[in-house]
């Protein structure tokens, strides 16, 4: 396994039980093989559940080829506060590729990562074979803002 | 018996998070908490010779999949999971604009210190 083919099974995965969320996928620390699956809007009732769907994601296919996948889950409430573009919607457009610059995605303000790749909704609708073109690119380097 | 390497760091470490945990600093105490935990875990298989000791790059992914050698679901499946999710937070705590908050972190520390401490105190591992 590859880790492009890693990052398709944790989303299609993560999809089969919670389509409505919108996600990003980036690599940790500049390890480009371990992957921080960063999940927005996510209401007190399915918190737990968005957790450890991921924590076990990551137990059933990091096993065994080095890479790993860690939950990076964001409240309703922290989302609204410091994400609100990331707040599901009512009607979300196709996979969304959000530059590749090195400044995309800007947050609250705030640049969040460079390269980002944003899902939607659609995702489920877009054939495998999409996703690894559209994230070949996507093993990011997170904001080294403190260490 | 070889003596875990990192012991009194990662005991220096827990006591400096359980500390931060008690004054309401969550953020340090998810720092400090994991890398007590983490560096119980590295010492560990730095004594097997899996890792390095001046290992540092890739080493989180590294350790989980130390930690979790099969994809059975069993002890070390939950171990993996709870050092796992301990990691969100640290990650939280140095990088994300939101802060820990200090009641994810008090469900968490009664089972990773005991993680931990199978770490520095291997039976079977």
């Amino acid at each position: 396994m590859n880790i492009e083919h890693f990052k398709g099974l944790v989303i299609d995965r993560f999809r089969e039980h919670f389509p409505e969320y919108k996600i990003q996928l980036n690599s940790l620390e500049g390890d480009v093989r371990h992957l921080g699956l960063s999940v927005f809007g996510v209401e007190k009732h399915n918190f737990s559940d968005v957790q450890d769907l991921i924590l076990d994601i990551d137990c059933e296919f990091g096993v065994g080829n080095g890479f790993a996948v860690t939950p990076l889950v964001k409240s309703l409430e922290v989302t609204q506060k410091y994400y609100p573009e990331f707040l599901p919607a009512q009607s979300l457009s196709v996979l969304e590729k959000l530059g590749e610059s090195e400044s995309d995605t800007i947050t609250a303000g705030l640049q969040r990562s460079s390269n980002i790749y944003q899902l939607t909704n659609e995702w489920n609708r877009l054939p495998s074979q999409s996703f690894e073109n559209s994230f070949s690119r996507a093993a990011n380097e997170e904001l080294a803002l403190a260490a | 018996m070889i003596i875990n390497p990192y012991k009194e760091k990662s005991d220096e470490a827990w006591e400096d998070g359980v500390n931060f945990l008690k004054i309401g600093r969550a953020n340090a105490a998810a720092n400090r908490m994991y890398y007590a935990t983490f560096q119980a875990i590295k010492g560990h298989f730095v004594v097997k010779e899996k890792m390095a000791i001046d290992e540092n790059i890739g080493v989180h992914a590294k350790i989980l999949n130390l930690i979790c050698p099969t994809n059975e679901k069993n002890k070390k499946w939950n171990y993996r999971k709870k050092v796992n999710e301990l990691l969100q937070h640290r990650i939280t705590a140095d990088y994300e604009v939101e802060s820990v908050e200090s009641v994810t972190l008090q469900n968490l520390i009664v089972e990773v210190n005991a993680i931990r401490n199978e770490y520095l105190n291997p039976q079977d591992n």
